[in-house]
């Protein structure tokens, strides 16, 4: 075969020619064996088409129904890779333990024995803030927190990639046995604002004791600006 | 993502390795880009028929970003950052599935189980996602590049001859004998087609 026959099999097998055209005919004529392995081609070219159809498919589809959840969990299971190079500035400002045992035990005093957590209900756990701003002496409130011994409450912030253009992801500062810090709020203090993006998520979660830290529930994540 | 100049991923790859290099404004656009992808699991789960409980879907959404980060060094700029990321899902996805197949022919099953598993099983795509990625991989350049380019760069031929500079004449032969080769790779692998 020549490049000519190549070409004129490709247009074929793309299928921007019928097989009755006269060229892919005559081909055929001279060359009978050639017109099996064409249509086998065909097919294969078919099935490429499928699958990059699905690839551009779903692409289009996931991006229409990412969710700012879906973007904060890409966030933190890429924080293994990038928290090597947060400086440690924001490892210290990160994430802010707000209650735990005591505190937790007098909350499940005051809350509605009845009530089961869900992540949209509201019974769920939920965080608050004054505003979408979170600036020196306005505090984050967790609210609906009914937590066992076995687990502990936390608030975690995460960079906003979107909106920052930082995507570092902020790790845990663990003081989650902190026993005196006995409220479900956290304030926080000018130096350790002045760390942080201009933008970020917020989330509170509560945390498995038994398993590795799983986070067994999560309050919708709430976009703060960072004011100083 | 695609220039107008010869490699229609050459910004892409240049965004991942300054995002691996420690610059955090494009490592910043990266995730970004790829915060689609726990979306892409699942709307890719519920067009083959959401075969996985929802505890074994999360299990491959962490696979599939654990498997993604650590490879994001040898992206290669080979395809879009989403058709790469894409890639990852699909594998992770059908190693799930291939997991569930193992076990469930390991468990004596009732005839509606065994139709229930042959269901399942046609909404498997013809190929191995990785097996043809591979395939195509194994044509070599600059065929590798016109296969992939034509089928998931969504390029003309005549589009991919004018960015290589060669004739459309060229491009097409080059894509047919690169397509006899495919076959031959891929022919232990195919799956009957429905």
């Amino acid at each position: 075969m020549n490049q000519q026959d190549d070409e004129l099999l490709a247009s074929f097998v793309a299928g921007e020619i019928s097989q009755d055209a006269p060229a892919l005919q005559a081909l055929f004529e001279r060359r009978p064996e050639l017109r099996a392995k064409a249509q086998e081609l065909a097919q294969l070219h078919g099935r490429l088409e499928r699958e990059a159809r699905l690839e551009r498919e779903v692409i289009a589809e996931a991006r229409a129904a990412t969710t700012d959840v879906d973007r904060a969990r890409v966030v933190r299971a890429a924080a293994p890779a990038t928290r090597r190079r947060a400086p440690l500035l924001w490892a210290a400002a990160a994430l802010v333990i707000v209650a735990v045992g005591a505190v937790l035990l007098r909350q499940e005093n005051t809350s509605d024995p009845r009530s089961v957590p869900t992540l949209n209900g509201t019974k769920g756990l939920r965080l608050v803030v004054d505003g979408d701003e979170l600036r020196p002496g306005s505090a984050l409130t967790i609210e609906n927190a009914s937590v066992g011994l076995n687990q502990r409450l936390r608030i975690e912030l995460f960079a906003d990639a979107q909106a920052s253009g930082e995507a570092i992801f902020v790790p845990e500062l663990d003081l989650a046995t902190n026993q005196h810090a006995p409220d479900t709020k956290w304030t926080p203090k000018p130096e350790e604002l002045a760390a942080l993006p201009a933008t970020v998520f917020a989330r509170a979660v509560i945390v498995s004791l038994n398993s590795d830290d799983a986070v067994d529930l999560e309050s919708p994540l709430l976009r703060l600006s960072v004011s100083r | 993502m695609s220039t107008d100049s010869g490699d229609p991923y050459a910004a892409d790859l240049d965004l991942v390795r300054r995002a691996t290099a420690g610059d955090h404004a494009a490592t910043g656009v990266v995730l970004e880009r790829l915060g689609c992808i726990p979306a892409m699991l699942r709307t890719l789960h519920r067009r083959l028929g959401a075969p996985l409980r929802a505890d074994e879907l999360a299990e491959v959404d962490q696979n599939t970003l654990a498997a993604l980060w650590s490879k994001l060094a040898g992206y290669e700029g080979r395809a879009t950052l989403e058709s790469w990321a894409f890639r990852f899902v699909q594998l992770e996805l059908h190693k799930a599935l291939d997991r569930r197949r193992r076990r469930a022919r390991l468990t004596l099953l009732d005839g509606d189980d065994l139709a229930e598993l042959s269901a399942r099983e046609e909404h498997s795509p013809a190929f191995d996602p990785n097996i043809l990625h591979t395939a195509i991989a194994k044509l070599g350049p600059p065929t590798s590049d016109i296969v992939s380019e034509r089928h998931f760069g969504e390029l003309g031929f005549d589009e991919i001859a004018r960015r290589r500079g060669e004739s459309l004449s060229t491009i097409k032969a080059r894509y047919y004998r690169g397509l006899e080769r495919l076959k031959a790779l891929l022919e232990p692998h195919l799956r009957t087609e429905s």
